[in-house]
């Protein structure tokens, strides 16, 4: 060594690892959307399609200013996030609530999961006809749509979770003298919480897609009754912006809020792994 | 972990934006939009609301809620009857430009 320097042969150098920096690894998620952003702006300079088929950046962006400064937009992005927002806490609730109770009787779970299965692999979208002789048009047919989506899947992943949580810690805490309530929560609902949190992060892009399809139809308001509504009028740019919304909020919804929550209880606890990437 | 809470309260900020924010905007800026004629009147009153574009059946459906309703004239809408509870409601609607009293033609 000379002066302290630490000199390698070039057959023994390790090869020197392109690393992508924190800021570039942040940015990465929105290349694909800079990606479609770009292939549609050229793809409309170069076919100029009517706005009937297809509208461009400019147009949408001047709807979506036009309807969010008339009310028209914030109107049904509200009324489509309170019926979401009421279908999924109703189903949530009513799903986890169900489940634990089932899935904590042997017996009852093995009866009840050919019948879960068989109602979870049911769309809610196929009740909206009953829902609509039933309920009629508006919020409360929405809602119902919503909550089936919800409901079946959260109480089939609860019931499953349930069943799942080791028996080792329920004998455990037994021999130290718990009761059966002290069990239910402190160890069977903890140890669960993986597939019901699973069971709700499904329920929430599922209960959002069925409230789409049922506005369309069973609703007069809301981003899937502006989005039908536009097509009667070959309004396209009123159409992309609902569905831009739409994939927004679903987006934001999962991402930001679901996520998050699903990171700081089951993945901290190390009841699941992240399975991510060093 | 701070992380993680930082990205729940943009998520909750933005949802809750989304579905509240445009009201507590009209309220909050609803004073700026009533002529000060309608300030304080007793009793029902006679107005016209301007908007900023012309009223589509939603904002006649709206306004309708506050009073009678009487008719369109470009950006206007005539609307009758109006109690001072319903003045500052409309008023608190930010596609809303101004409330001033009705005067017929």
């Amino acid at each position: 060594m000379r002066g302290g320097e630490l000199q390698t042969s070039p057959a023994t150098a390790a090869p020197v690892r392109r690393r992508v920096g924190p800021g570039s690894s942040r940015l990465l998620p929105l290349v694909p959307f800079v990606g479609l952003i770009v292939v549609w702006a050229v793809a409309w300079a170069v076919v100029r399609p009517k706005l009937a088929t297809m509208p461009s950046i400019g147009q949408v962006a001047h709807t979506t200013q036009h309807l969010w400064s008339t009310g028209e937009l914030w109107r049904d992005i509200g009324a489509s996030l309170y019926r979401w927002g009421l279908g999924f806490v109703v189903g949530a609730i009513s799903g986890v609530a169900l489940g634990i109770v089932a899935g904590l009787n042997r017996i009852v779970a093995r009866m009840l999961e050919p019948v879960m299965t068989f109602f979870t692999a049911m769309s809610g979208i196929v009740w909206l006809p009953l829902a609509i002789v039933w309920f009629g048009l508006g919020t409360t047919t929405v809602t119902f749509v919503i909550w089936n989506s919800v409901f079946f899947l959260v109480f089939a992943n609860t019931m499953l979770g349930v069943r799942s949580a080791p028996r080792l810690l329920d004998d455990a805490a037994r021999t130290l003298g718990a009761g059966r309530a002290h069990i239910v929560f402190h160890v069977i609902v903890p140890g669960s919480l993986p597939h019901i949190l699973t069971g709700l992060r499904s329920a929430v892009g599922f209960g959002w897609r069925a409230l789409i399809a049922a506005e369309i139809i069973g609703a007069s308001t809301g981003l899937g009754a502006m989005i039908y509504q536009s097509k009667e009028f070959l309004r396209s740019d009123i159409i992309v912006t609902g569905v831009i919304f739409i994939a927004a909020i679903g987006f934001v919804l999962d991402t930001f809020i679901l996520a998050p929550i699903e990171r700081s209880t089951v993945e901290r606890w190390g009841l699941v792994s992240t399975g991510r990437a060093r | 972990m701070a992380r993680v809470l930082v990205r729940f309260l943009i998520g909750v900020v933005v949802i809750l934006g989304l579905v509240f924010g445009p009201g507590l905007y009209g309220s909050a800026t609803a004073g700026a939009r009533l002529s000060p004629a309608l300030e304080n009147s007793p009793g029902p009153v006679n107005v016209t609301v301007i908007l900023p574009f012309k009223p589509q059946l939603f904002h006649q459906q709206q306004l309708e809620a506050y009073g009678v309703f009487a008719g369109t004239n470009g950006n206007r809408v005539n609307v009758l009857n109006v109690s001072q509870d319903g003045l500052h409601a409309m008023a608190a609607k930010y596609w809303v430009k101004q409330i001033v009293p009705f005067k017929p033609a």
